[in-house]
């Protein structure tokens, strides 16, 4: 009795699929890579606007503290004088401490606040120069982490 | 099925395979050329911000006017407070003035410059720089 040797063959249709397999996956990778990198250029620009409304109102603060300090040298002490001739810059003044603010947009403003000494040249000194955010923060505690 | 019909239908699946691998290649090596492309411009971009705003924030810290600040930098002055540089991947110009502030320049002077830095015909910011200095500070 003979035993028939079977026959195993590979033929065109598994090479195919494999074909098929890898090239989707080059497909699916191109696409991925493609998507991330336009998030990045995405976020890239989004830095450079806010970079540009940063400076734009850092610039502004620059040009409120030109009047201011032509102000205080104009008003000779006097917070009175002071207060009358810097009217509509939005400026808050509490005793010798002057703040005000610029919007940056975005949520997010320039807060500026100097102290003023008349007897000194110049007639200030900064406190603070920082950026706030305004919008509110919302923790997220529905997981218990800890 | 005889001999002649199954090396047909054989040689019809091996075009259409080869059919389907060419358009595949063809839309995958557009996705990944595009793909180097934003990165490229991704990586240029972000690197001429960070220089633009170095160069603002040494502008602030400096203490100079702003046409000697950037004439200190090594910055080409092509007149009119125009100043140039130019690196491999990007051209930065600054346009300085200077704003004297009170008569003759009683209170002091208001440095500006405005900073535009281009990647190619890409503008990637342009920063408004001012820095104001008392009479007093003034150099």
């Amino acid at each position: 009795m003979t035993r028939v040797k079977p026959e195993y063959r590979v033929g065109i249709g598994a090479s195919s699929i494999l074909m098929i397999f890898v090239v989707l996956c080059l497909t699916t990778l191109g696409v991925l890579s493609y998507a991330s990198a336009r998030a990045d250029l995405a976020l890239t620009e989004r830095r450079a606007e806010r970079v540009m409304a940063y400076y734009e109102a850092a610039a502004g603060a620059q040009r409120q503290l030109t009047q201011i300090d032509a102000a205080l040298r104009a008003c000779e002490g006097d917070f009175t004088a002071f207060d009358a001739a810097t009217e509509g810059l939005g400026l808050e003044r509490d005793g010798d401490e002057i703040a005000f603010q610029m919007e940056m947009g975005g949520d997010q403003r320039l807060e500026i606040a100097i102290k003023v000494d008349f007897s000194a040249f110049p007639m200030y000194d900064m406190l603070y120069h920082r950026v706030v955010n305004m919008e509110e923060w919302v923790i997220d505690d529905t997981l218990n982490l800890l | 099925m005889n001999r002649g019909s199954k090396s047909g239908a054989m040689l019809v699946e091996l075009i259409i395979v080869l059919l389907f691998f060419s358009v595949s290649t063809a839309i995958t090596l557009q996705l990944f050329a595009a793909a180097h492309d934003k990165s490229e411009q991704n990586r240029v971009g972000a690197a001429v911000l960070t220089q633009s705003e170095d160069v603002a924030e040494r502008f602030y810290a400096s203490g100079l006017s702003a046409s000697a600040f950037f004439a200190g930098e090594g910055w080409v002055n092509a007149g009119g407070g125009l100043f140039i540089h130019e690196t491999p991947e990007a051209e930065f110009a600054a346009e300085c003035f200077a704003e004297v502030v009170g008569a003759g320049g009683a209170v002091g002077t208001l440095e500006r410059a405005t900073l535009i830095a281009k990647a190619g015909d890409r503008v990637i910011c342009t920063l408004p720089l001012a820095r104001y200095m008392p009479k007093e500070v003034a150099p």
